[in-house]
């Protein structure tokens, strides 16, 4: 069975996509199919190399962004990071656009989700924005 | 030896995406046996041994220079920790000898499987060596122990990808189930084990079970073979794992699944009715892993080969197979998860099956086991001249001291990501978890806030530590046939030395892997005075053969010969790779110096053979012309090891090469993580710029040389890079064979080294070789003797009025005003380090430096212990080619024997036992008659004494360099025999030739080759009256100074043709006087310290014009005599 297109995470017990969480399923409300504002960055570095080229380096950098988030997503979330970083699985969307799908490409990946350190802006029962980063990422099969 | 990058190697290198994970490896060391003190003690000081009782272990395990634990609680090491040196018995430990801990009755001994890098200490007893305290030399300098080459340590991630047991019922509690039984065979439960009955069933599997597995993964099947009958097999899917021939017990072996069924069998053999009983069956997953050296090194043994090799673990460790094999392969499981294995080879030369074996860790980590994560690091780096890597790492959680001890072996060791894939990167030792750096945990600091803090930890490779710990004094010399003793060794090369050094003084051969460089320079001796063991290893090997040593990523201990310094057509270490362009980013930045560094380069070499003959050698590059440009006149300060003038002359050439390099430092930012570099073993980088590619229009094509490695890392984005500085290749440049130097200030031969041992220390001197057209500058500090003040010393000789001073610290018998001094003191040395020598009659004193407290080094009763009651010292000499080597000639009238004394600061030993001269019946005791002089290889010693028949007789016996005596055709001081009153000697430099003159009998001559050469004859005016000390010429024997008499007064007069004509006395100066001592500078600048003559002070006259005029040096010596009555002057030396 195909890896649906779409966000799933996972904690890291479990290398199988087959077997990982949609979003969806974790932080989604009924009827109300989630969107992450999201950004993927397939180098973390480069360097400018003696020939004129450029090359990237460094890890494979993923940040998901939540706006409006309720307590109980908000904690559906932590339970893959209850601390500052936990190794995870995730699905995402790449850059790259596949012109016969009509969408962007997805990349399963390995890494480390790093719960943000900055101000979450409580309001009430709501977090206004909260932003996860993965970082050290690689991509699994 | 470094390898050349692969195409594919290469080709993974220049792939984009570089980044990586670090991890940090700590040792944690396991408990091999624990017991309590059971003694008191009445000191702390050099303690050997203890006495225990309250073990527990298994003592057999106790392995040689393992470590243990002193502490006041189970398992502690707060009193300190020390190296279990032999083999211990039932109620003693031996350790290593120690002063620092506080024994006490009933403290807790904790033995753990770490052997640090230490040094081992030698005990002299009765003058005898012995190495770790008590062993005796045998045949170990004869037959060599091997040198375990083994590789570095390890990291093993296990995989998990088929966890959990594969065995059900294997403890068989109460019933078989689970396990199938073959035809006929009777399975039955005894004693909580599986009892196999064959019950005269054929050879088949006569208890089995099937179990799930993978396809190409590795198990390991543990089972305790409880009982049999008369034999067994232990079978994994139709293959015999092992059998009855390996007895009863626990037994674990591996296996690889070749289906996802495999079964497990067991077979009772050998009779139908056979029996086996077995328990504790148990399959899980393992990891294997391989040992051992990489492809381009092996163990080794000096003068043989390596018979056999055999690794073990230890016995409930883990699954070795191949244990006979270079590369052996470990299996490992979950339950060595977090724990440190060490893996031990034992090897064996063909030469006298000297055997000696190595330890190395394997760390081993599962994701429930988990290596240091909380931490980060910086500074990681490793330079040339420093020898080693090292890194700060800062860890936050897990930093007690149960968690890290001191002393811990220290493994950063990173998974590394190129293109998305985790990748193998090229270097020796295979494996996905990459070691980046070797070394040991070091001086620490703690952060506290609040919250909790870190603890900040320096780790240092094993260079550092060789550098912290002091190593014991050690020398070696030459011997021709076997040695007999530590202190000889036949061959003598640096390489022999360097591997004794660390083989037997400290424990690195055990601990690392130690390469020596193929070396085939014979030497007389080595001895170093340094105190650390890095410093003794550097000032043995660098000077003789330009080795440095260096321990590389791995924690291998290599000694090379500078890459520079080696031939071109000897430089066949590889080229690692073709740096191009796109291999570096930023800038790259290199040096081109355009003047040179040395202008005209001197060198001497010698040349041993296997005996020890020596032959001495001159090259001087490039020639008598400098360079146009910069660089001054240089003269190497050491004298390697040759094999003959070309070699010489190639080195000379090679160093000049090296020097003047124009290319001395490129600096280039790699883009991506490289791990193919490191500065140990040799290796070439390659890289070419186009002269159209830089500004200048340069370019550089050629080969550099690492010499430093700075890593850049972003954590931030896991990326890291190096920053290498490089040395551009140098090449031989031309060189001459160099003149013989004639220097006028001091000289040196080189023709033999003193004889060692562990009394005596010695240096090789730092070599004043002649520059063409150099001057000598005027010594500032000299040192002189009066003989009613003792020991005066100025600063700034060159001043117009110098300021003496009194400087008798430590001397005292006899008081002139507010000075007090040592009478009667007989001669006065100075070596080339600034240490004083004064001896008495009977007893000899030595300070650090003029100014220094004088301490008595050799008194009358070590004296007349050593020769007999009424021993007096006739004669000190020094051997100006050491630090320190001093010579006495003993005397006892009583036995009319003589005998001689080698020593040093630290003592004296008896060099000639005893010899009488064949007609003598007594040897004058007058002072400053007998002198002793060293070049040429032997010490020649004049003397004054009574011959049966004849009268007074002053002749020349030679000893050789150990002080024994050697002369079978002694030389007279005289044309005539018998009618000499006063014959004296004085020595060219430190070379074999001799000035020889009797001071009334009007001769002179001239003897080369220690009086064993030619004899130039003169006849001197009647009123030659020089003493020794009264009479000195340059170096090459053509300008002589001597005292000669005026009517009743005291003359000087030069010679400039080597004493075959005297030219008129010099003008002196008002108020001289005598002539107390004489030093030559140059043949223009001489000095003369001058007796008072009762009523005016006695002077120090300084001539630059060969005695044309003088200038009055006395400076403020007056005021230091309240009453100048007849003092006397009767020594002076320069002071380095």
């Amino acid at each position: 069975m195909p890896v649906p297109n779409t966000w799933l995470l996972a904690d890291n017990s479990d290398a199988d996509p087959n077997n990982w969480a949609t979003l969806q399923s974790i932080i989604g409300e009924a009827d109300i199919p989630i969107e992450v504002d999201d950004s993927y960055f397939p180098q973390s570095v480069f360097s400018d190399n003696g020939d004129g080229s450029r090359t990237a380096h460094g890890f494979i950098k993923v940040i998901w962004r939540f706006k409006i988030t309720r307590v109980s997503q908000r904690q559906a979330l932590r339970a893959f990071c209850p601390g500052l970083s936990a190794s995870v699985y995730l699905r995402t969307q790449t850059n790259e656009y596949d012109p016969c799908l009509e969408e962007r490409e997805w990349i399963n990946l390995s890494g480390t989700m790093l719960w943000m350190t900055g101000d979450e802006m409580k309001n009430g029962q709501f977090t206004e924005e909260i932003e996860i980063e993965f970082r050290a990422c690689a991509e699994v099969v | 030896m470094a390898s050349v990058l692969t195409v594919d190697e290469l080709a993974q290198t220049r792939l984009p995406g570089h980044w990586k994970k670090y991890y940090l490896g700590i040792a944690k060391y396991n408990t091999v046996y624990t017991a309590r003190v059971n003694q008191t003690f009445t000191s702390n000081d050099m303690v050997t041994q203890i006495t225990y009782d309250g073990g527990s272990g298994t003592l057999a395990n106790v392995k040689l220079d393992m470590t243990m634990y002193v502490g006041s609680s189970a398992g502690a090491y707060d009193l300190g920790m020390c190296r279990i040196r032999k083999t211990p018995t039932s109620t003693i430990f031996y350790i290593g000898e120690i002063s620092n801990i506080q024994w006490a009755d009933n403290l807790y001994l904790t033995i753990v499987d770490d052997f640090q890098l230490s040094a081992k200490p030698l005990k002299i007893i009765d003058d005898v060596a012995y190495m770790d305290v008590d062993v005796a030399y045998s045949d170990q300098h004869a037959t060599f122990d091997p040198v375990p080459i083994m590789g570095g340590h390890r990291v093993l991630v296990l995989d998990e990808s088929d966890p959990g047991e594969k065995i059900t019922n294997g403890t068989f509690p109460t019933n078989t189930n689970g396990w199938t039984a073959g035809a006929g065979v009777l399975l039955t439960v005894v004693s909580g084990h599986l009892h196999i009955n064959r019950n005269g069933a054929g050879v088949i599997d006569h208890a089995y079970q099937d179990i799930t597995t993978v396809i190409g993964k590795t198990y390991i099947l543990s089972v305790n073979i409880v009982a049999f009958s008369h034999q067994y097999q232990v079978r994994a899917d139709g293959v015999q794992l092992f059998d009855y021939a390996q007895g009863t017990g626990v037994k674990k072996y591996s296996f690889v699944a070749t289906s996802t069924t495999t079964r497990i069998a067991f077979r009772a053999t050998n009779n139908s009715s056979a029996t086996l009983d077995v328990d504790d069956v148990s399959v899980t997953q393992g990891t294997p892993i391989v040992l051992g050296p990489d492809a381009n090194t092996a163990a080794y043994v000096l003068n043989s080969t390596i018979a056999s090799k055999l690794w073990s673990v230890p016995a409930a460790a883990a699954t070795l197979n191949n244990p006979t094999a270079t590369n052996p392969t470990l299996i490992l499981n979950s339950s060595n998860a977090g724990t440190t294995v060490p893996v031990y080879c034992t090897f064996t030369a063909t030469a006298g099956s000297k055997t000696a074996f190595g330890v190395r860790y394997v760390f081993v980590y599962d994701s429930t086991h988990r290596p240091v994560l909380d931490f980060t690091h910086q500074n990681k780096n490793v330079n040339y001249d420093i020898g080693g890597y090292g890194f700060d790492v800062e860890i936050r959680s897990g930093a007690t001291v149960s968690d890290i001890r001191d002393h811990a072996l220290c493994l950063l060791f990173s998974e590394d990501y190129i293109d998305g894939d985790l990748v193998q990167r090229a270097e020796p030792f295979p494996s996905d978890q990459s070691i980046e750096t070797t070394g040991y945990i070091g001086q620490y600091g703690i952060t506290k806030n609040w919250e909790r803090g870190s603890a900040l930890f320096k780790v240092e490779g094993a260079h550092a530590w060789f550098k912290k710990m002091q190593g014991f004094p050690v020398g070696l010399e030459l011997v021709v046939g076997a040695a007999s003793v530590w202190t000889q060794m036949p061959a003598l090369t640096v390489t022999r030395m360097i591997w004794h050094y660390l083989h037997w003084r400290t424990t690195a051969t055990k601990v690392m892997d130690v390469f020596l460089p193929t070396d085939e320079l014979y030497a007389k001796g080595f001895n170093s005075l340094q105190k650390f063991l890095w410093e003794q290893i550097v000032e043995i090997a660098s000077p003789s053969i330009f080795a440095q040593p260096g321990v590389d990523i791995y924690g291998r201990f290599w000694l090379e010969i500078e890459p520079q310094m080696v031939p071109l057509a000897d430089r066949t270490w590889p080229v690692v790779m073709d740096i191009e362009s796109r291999d570096w980013q930023g800038d790259l930045k290199w040096d081109v110096e355009t003047e040179k560094e040395i202008g005209i380069l001197a060198m001497a070499g010698t040349a041993f053979n296997i005996s020890g003959d020596v032959s001495t050698f001159f090259s001087l590059s490039p020639g008598h012309i400098p360079h146009q440009y910069g660089g001054d006149q240089v003269v190497h300060s050491n004298v390697p090891l040759v094999l003959d003038q070309a070699d010489l002359n190639s080195k000379c050439g090679l160093y000049m090469g090296w020097k003047n390099n124009p290319n001395k430092r490129f600096e280039i930012n790699f883009r991506s993580n490289f791990k193919a570099i490191d500065l140990w073993p040799r290796q070439f980088f390659h890289i070419t710029i186009a002269p159209a590619d830089d500004p200048r229009g340069v370019g550089y094509d050629g080969n550099l040389i690492p010499r430093e490695i700075n890593y850049e890392d972003d954590r931030e984005n896991g990326y890291e890079y190096p920053i290498v500085g490089f040395e551009g290749e140098s090449f031989e440049q031309p060189a001459i064979t160099g003149d013989i130097p004639i220097n006028t200030t001091d000289s040196f031969d080189f023709p033999s080294f003193p004889d060692l041992d562990f009394s005596e220390f010695v240096l090789m001197p730092p070599l004043i070789l002649p520059i063409p057209g150099g001057a000598i500058p005027l010594p500032e500090r000299w040192l002189a003797h009066d003989g009613r003040h003792g020991m005066l010393y100025t600063e700034n000789f060159s001043d117009a009025s110098p300021t003496w001073e009194n400087v008798n610290w430590g001397l005292t018998g006899f008081s002139e005003g507010e000075v007090t001094y040592l009478a009667d003191v007989r001669n006065m040395l100075v070596t080339n380090t600034g240490r004083v020598f004064i001896h008495t009659e009977s007893e000899v004193y030595s300070a650090p430096s003029p100014k220094g407290t004088y301490v008595k080094i050799l008194s009358t009763a070590d004296l007349e212990a050593a020769f007999g009651t009424g021993s007096v010292i006739k004669a000190m000499g020094y051997n100006h080619n050491t630090s320190e080597s001093i010579m006495l000639i003993i005397w006892r009238n009583a036995t009319n024997l003589s005998g001689t004394m080698i020593g040093d600061s630290g003592g004296f030993v008896k060099g000639e036992p005893g010899y009488t001269f064949d007609d003598d019946t007594g040897i004058l005791i007058t002072k400053r008659i007998d002198q002793l002089h060293y070049g040429g290889g032997n010490w020649a010693y004049s003397f004054g004494c009574n011959f049966p028949g004849a009268s007074q007789r002053h002749q020349i016996r030679r000893f050789s360099a150990a002080g024994v005596h050697s002369d079978t055709d002694p030389k007279n001081i005289s044309s005539t025999e018998g009618v000499e009153a006063e014959g004296h000697i004085f020595r060219l430099g430190t070379s074999g030739t001799l000035l020889m003159w009797e001071r009334s009998d009007n001769y002179f001559a001239i003897l080369e080759d220690n009086a064993n050469g030619a004899i130039t004859e003169y006849v001197p005016p009647v009123n030659f009256r020089s003493t020794h000390p009264s009479l000195a010429a340059t170096l090459d024997g053509q300008t002589i100074m001597a005292h000669f008499a005026n009517g009743s007064n005291a003359a000087i007069r030069v010679s400039v043709d080597g004493g075959a004509n005297w030219g008129s006395d010099l003008s002196m100066p008002v108020g001289f006087f005598g002539v107390g001592y004489i030093q030559c500078i140059d043949a223009n600048r001489w000095i003369v310290a001058c007796s008072a003559d009762g009523v005016g002070d006695p002077l120090v006259l300084y001539t630059e014009d060969q005695g044309a005029s003088w200038i009055d040096k006395s400076g403020n010596i007056a005021t230091l005599f309240p009453s100048p009555d007849w003092a006397t002057l009767d020594f002076l030396q320069a002071v380095p």
